[in-house]
């Protein structure tokens, strides 16, 4: 043990004005980053660029040069033999240089965030230093990164004589790792699988590359002459962990991607039928932690199923189906080079399901749907009945507000419905930025408001009675009592649907205004969601209520179209 | 009395290089033996086996009764070795060294660092980067010693010395070496530093051992002999199997294995007109040595071998 720590003191002895000018630096980097860069950014931005960027990157950077010049140095200076000499194995040497390593860099990690923590919080505002513990928590597969670049830098280091050298191999050799794991597209949920593979796979490439530096330097031997047999220790280890052990993170990242289409769970289960009435696509998943979905494309006239895109894949939140019936669906591999997961948007033609098009999507931005030509963006209670709705819109209007108790922009055009304090409902459409027109709808309005998609009607959702109003006119073109109602998702019909006193749905129902009809679907199989139901053009109806039926326009079950009989057999 | 050191049909290579093709030897306890050979025969090779750095390709060793290959820490332990060249970070003082080196070895002696830094006049507080060649040799020579080694492994430790300073450390370490009764083996390429120091010649050619005497009985048989022809004489052939070098009349053999009848041979020979003994120079049976070993079949008994 005496031994040990001796070793121990020599590399810190050797290493110490390394370490020392590294110290200084870390210390005032953060602020020159603030100082300079991030100067006037907002407080988060601020907080993630230094949690999520300068801390990793720096700490990156000092692993990777401490460790590059580890064994090197020793070699090239021939004082590998008087370490060879002493009396302990030349492992014991190998493992003080790597305690070393992982202490100094423990030291640095430490020491950086503090650093930045003071420069965000004496430079910058408290609201900033605030932000910094939630960045650095997600910057934890960044920071582990940094060690395994300092490991592919301690392993070169084995190998070659110079320090630069090690480093540059290091970062090369990573940075293709990085992009082999984000071209080889293994699927990632959003669960904890994926979480822990953020870790793994860094933290597993790290223990690789420091075993393969401990190979060479122990059975190369770092101290003999054989530079080819140290190259092949090492790699022969390096390929012995990573090819077995990435197989086994792939294998068990697509399992926990891994869907049949009857294992879903029915009340995350969606179906949208194409504006043209060919296509039903289905997505079907599973949540909590081993969340994951799958996306599957039904023909209605030729009965086919088909998978949409391999992997984990879902619809965005505003549909699967762009209005000239391309299919919109979203997928996500494991990458290292865009966070854990990186997430495209397909956009995929239903007949071949072929891809006409991929776009990147930041992981941070996945969850919010593609919004209308406005959106209620903050919205504040000044008093009984009386709030400010802030609105943000596309195209010329920019920012208007309005007060009074609801605020709904429409879908397609430039309206606005407000309902207002003295409960008013009325219609307000803009023509230009300074020409507002606004007609009465109704009075006495206290019901929840909802646009019909296609702005023609305005449903109004009581307390204890639903009722249905022409949106240009107000006149009523459907009221009933004790129901609860939303359009469907084609917005050409009203749903309907009771309530027990647990919020479960007992019946559902959907009522044509057109020919004001109503049709009666009956319990639904799942009652703790509401079923979706859409319109074909030859009135048939595809209900989603857990399992997804093709319906005629009476309501009558024709045939289950998911799960595929078959597999809603092995199922059950 | 088992040897201090055994090695068995040792075989050493390095990729397509066999360095070493099948070494016997033995090394008595309380010996000193030197290593001879020419550059790149193996020697360093063979010492680096003997602490363990290299596992053999073929063969047996045996160090302090302990095989290096499997208890390499053992025998560095219970073994001094000085390197052909030792190295140590610019930073670290004699001083340092010292005690860097003092927690590996559990028979360290403190005293014994002390007196030979003394005896050798070495500055501890010099940083080793610092060192002149021969206070570097002073310094490695006293970290081998400090924790009083049964076994001295010595890498040309004299190498590139003035005659001073190798006189100062000759005389200080191997005093103290003969003192204690230690074994040593040395490579070295000085004959006047062999003759002074071992009592064992080893001689290493073609992988193999071509030469393993006591310094004496090479001393005893090997003669130089100077030789003035009759003028006009031509060929001529001188008894036993000597080096021969002729410079017109005057002819120099080198005898491994000089018999006494020989002299009167010479003598008697009617185209010698003179025959004189020239002093003995170990230098000479390195080479002639070397020569015979380099040209002779790997089966071919060599003249001064004594096994």
């Amino acid at each position: 043990m005496r031994g040990f720590v001796a070793l121990f003191r020599r590399e810190f002895r050797d290493a110490r004005w390394h370490l020392a000018a590294s110290f200084v630096v870390a210390a005032a980097a953060p602020w020159a980053v603030h100082a300079w860069m991030t100067a006037g950014a907002d407080d988060e931005v601020v907080a993630k660029i230094g949690g999520r960027g300068v801390v990793p990157i720096l700490f990156a950077l000092f692993v990777a040069s401490a460790a590059s010049d580890l064994v090197a140095r020793d070699v090239a200076t021939r004082r590998i033999d008087a370490l060879a000499v002493l009396p302990v194995p030349i492992s014991t040497v190998w493992n003080a240089k790597a305690l070393f390593l992982l202490a100094s860099s423990l030291a640095m990690l430490v020491w950086l965030v503090a650093a930045e923590f003071a420069a965000l919080a004496f430079g910058v505002s408290g609201k900033a230093a605030a932000w910094l513990p939630s960045m650095l928590v997600a910057a934890g597969p960044s920071i582990a990164g940094g060690l395994a670049l300092g490991a592919a830098s301690l392993f070169f280091s084995t190998l070659v004589d110079r320090g630069m050298t090690a480093a540059l191999g290091a970062v090369a050799l990573i940075v293709g790792i990085a992009w082999g794991v984000h071209w080889a597209e293994v699927p990632a949920t959003a669960g904890l699988v994926t979480l822990v593979a953020a870790y793994a796979v860094p933290l597993g490439l790290a223990a690789a590359f420091a075993l393969a530096s401990r190979t060479s330097f122990v059975r190369g031997p770092i101290h003999g002459p054989s530079k080819p047999r140290l190259a092949l220790a090492g790699l022969v280890t390096l390929l012995g962990i990573v090819l077995p052990g990435g197989g086994v993170v792939a294998f068990g990242m697509e399992r926990a991607a891994h869907l049949d289409p009857a294992d879903g769970d029915p009340s995350r289960r969606e179906a949208y039928v194409s504006p043209d009435g060919k296509w039903l696509a289905v997505e079907d998943g599973v949540r909590g932690p081993g969340s994951r979905s799958r996306t599957w494309l039904f023909g209605l006239g030729d009965d086919s199923c088909r998978e949409i895109a391999p992997g984990n894949t879902w619809f965005a939140g505003g549909g699967a189906w762009t209005p000239g019936s391309m299919l919109l669906v979203r997928t996500s591999s494991f990458s290292v080079v865009s966070g854990p997961r990186h997430v495209r948007q397909l956009e995929v033609e239903p007949k071949g399901l072929g891809v006409a098009d991929s776009t990147w999507i930041p992981a941070e931005t996945v969850e919010s749907g593609p919004p209308g030509w406005a959106w209620v963006r903050t919205e504040q209670t000044l008093g009984p009945g009386r709030r400010v709705y802030a609105i943000t819109s596309l195209g010329t209007f920019g920012s208007m507000r309005y007060t009074g108790r609801q605020v709904q922009p429409g879908h397609r055009s430039d309206t606005v419905f407000v309902v207002s304090e003295s409960r008013v409902l009325s219609r307000i459409t803009r023509g230009s930025p300074r020409d507002e027109r606004t007609n009465e709808l109704a009075r006495d309005v206290d019901a929840v408001l909802q646009v019909s998609a296609d702005d023609r009607h305005l449903l109004l959702d009581g307390d204890s009675d639903v009722r249905v109003l022409d949106a240009t006119t107000g006149a009523v073109r459907f009221d009933a009592t004790r129901e609860r109602a939303k359009w469907t998702e084609d917005g050409s019909r009203v749903l309907l649907w009771d309530e027990d006193a647990s919020h479960s749905v007992t019946r559902f129902a959907v009522h044509d205004l057109d020919a004001a009809t109503t049709i009666d679907l009956g319990a639904p199989l799942v009652r703790d969601r509401l079923p979706r139901v859409s319109v074909l053009r030859d009135r048939r109806l595809v209900v989603c209520d857990g399992d997804v039926t093709l319906r005629a326009a009476d309501g009558k079950v024709i045939r289950r179209l998911f799960p595929p009989p078959a597999a809603g057999e092995k199922g059950n | 009395m088992k040897p201090c050191v055994e090695i068995r049909g040792l075989a050493m290579s390095f990729g397509k290089n066999q360095v070493l093709r099948g070494v016997n030897l033995d090394v008595a306890e309380g010996s000193v033996t030197a290593l001879l050979g020419r550059n790149g025969i193996g020697k360093s090779t063979l010492l680096r086996i003997l602490v363990g750095f290299h596992p053999p390709t073929a063969g047996r060793t045996s160090v302090l009764g302990l095989d290096p290959a499997k208890r390499g820490p053992d025998v560095r332990r219970l073994v001094g070795y000085v390197p052909d060249r030792m190295e140590l970070p610019k930073w670290m003082t004699v001083a340092e060294h010292f005690r860097f080196l003092e927690p590996f070895y559990p028979t360290w002696d403190n005293a014994l660092v002390a007196e030979m830094c003394g005896r050798l006049q070495l500055d501890v507080s010099a940083k080793h980067a610092t060192l002149s060649k021969g206070e570097r040799a002073k310094h490695a020579l006293v970290a081998a010693l400090a924790h009083r080694p049964d076994l001295l492994l010595l890498d040309e430790p004299f190498s590139g010395l003035d005659p001073i300073v190798r006189h100062e450390v000759l005389t200080a370490v191997m005093g103290h070496l003969r003192e204690d009764g230690r074994t040593v083996i040395v490579v070295s390429h000085s004959m006047g530093d062999v003759e002074r120091i071992a009592d064992r010649l080893v001689m290493l050619d073609d992988g193999r051992v071509h030469l393993d005497a006591a310094l004496d009985d090479v001393q005893r048989r090997a003669r130089r002999v100077a030789v003035t022809l009759e003028p006009g004489a031509g060929a001529w052939t001188p008894p036993g199997s000597p080096d021969v070098t002729r410079t017109g009349d005057d002819v120099v053999l080198v005898y491994l294995d000089w018999e006494e009848r020989y002299d009167e041979v010479l003598r008697d020979d009617v185209v010698v007109r003179d025959v004189r003994q020239l002093p003995r120079d170990l230098d000479d049976v390195f080479r002639v040595a070397a020569k015979a070993a380099s040209s002779a079949s790997p089966t071919k008994e060599i003249p001064c071998a004594a096994s």
